[in-house]
């Protein structure tokens, strides 16, 4: 069985730390501008931000953890940076989407006037307003990678992984296989669900660039940020 | 960072939302699954058959408990 990834350590040094920035403590801020800030900033821009557009949601960012107290929510189940960098992603993705919903209004709204283009777009699923519209993309982004997973290759990694059966016994199982067989199809499963997820974050939403890591750390240190502590 | 600790996390992450991702649902398969799915942890099952067990348990990630609780109780 592998190790439980980091994530669900208590991170206690940085628990503190959220606690005295929501206390106003000047120092702890003092910190906050010299460390968060940028990685805040330098997410943003690798994510695809302009400057313009990375001060601006960088502002965002700050203004939801601190005036909103999204930071209350950060429990030290995970590094507090993902959990920062995380909702610069989720704040840069909102914002990629409030400015697709603006410009497609003033366009429908010059094609033709009769009718009320705010009202026809708050049928647009995909576009309405989220609260967590990382969460949901990564969450359709998954499942359909999925879907699309090699079925027995998927079976030999869940067995594996989440129910703890032992690769000699796969072996067994597939008609005597060589180890390396089944290590083979796990790499593949793995390698192939990774790149049908990125696949399907870029087809849906072109304008956010995010990488594996980005995506993991959304999914795992990150999850907090997106969608609140674990029940 | 390896394979294993990403599906980890991915899958902790959609069990999130959706708690039978895991398998871990109590709920056990009908009969007639349970059944194949004794085949199958017995190592009866041929390609074809894995294939088909495989493809059923996509479809039904929650009886994947079942299964590997079957293959324990022979290993």
């Amino acid at each position: 069985m592998a190790s439980a990834p980091a994530e669900n350590s208590f991170h206690a040094a940085d628990f503190e730390f959220a606690q005295d920035l929501l206390a106003g403590e000047d120092r702890a801020w003092r910190r906050f501008d010299a460390e968060f800030v940028p990685a805040i900033a330098q997410r943003l821009r690798g994510m695809g931000a302009s400057d313009a557009d990375a001060d601006e949601v960088q502002g965002l960012v700050i203004e939801r953890l601190w005036t909103r107290q999204k930071l209350a929510s950060y429990t030290g189940n995970g590094p507090l940076m993902g959990f920062v960098r995380t909702t610069a992603s989720n704040a840069w993705l909102e914002y990629l989407r409030k400015h697709r919903r603006e410009v497609h209004a003033s366009t429908l709204a010059g094609e033709d006037d009769e009718g009320d283009a705010m009202d026809r777009l708050a049928g647009e699923k995909n576009d309405a307003p989220q609260e967590s519209p990382l969460a949901e993309l990564l969450r359709e982004a998954l499942k359909f990678a999925l879907d699309r997973a090699d079925a027995e290759a998927l079976l030999i990694m869940r067995l594996s992984l989440l129910q703890d059966i032992k690769q000699r016994d796969l072996c067994d199982l597939w008609g005597g296989v060589h180890e390396g067989t089944i290590s083979a199809k796990k790499k593949q499963v793995m390698t192939q669900i990774r790149d049908d997820t990125l696949a399907f974050v870029a087809e849906r939403e072109p304008t956010l660039q995010i990488t594996w890591q980005e995506l993991l750390e959304a999914c795992g240190e990150g999850a907090e940020a997106i969608l609140g502590p674990a029940g | 960072m390896n394979d294993d600790q990403d599906l980890l996390i991915l899958t902790r992450f959609l069990n999130r939302f959706d708690p039978d991702v895991e398998g871990r649902a109590a709920e056990p398969p009908p009969a007639d699954v349970a059944a194949r799915l004794d085949r199958f942890a017995a190592g009866e099952a041929d390609a074809a058959e894995r294939g088909s067990v495989a493809g059923l348990l996509k479809e039904h990630p929650e009886w994947v408990r079942y299964l590997a609780g079957a293959i324990r109780k022979r290993a």
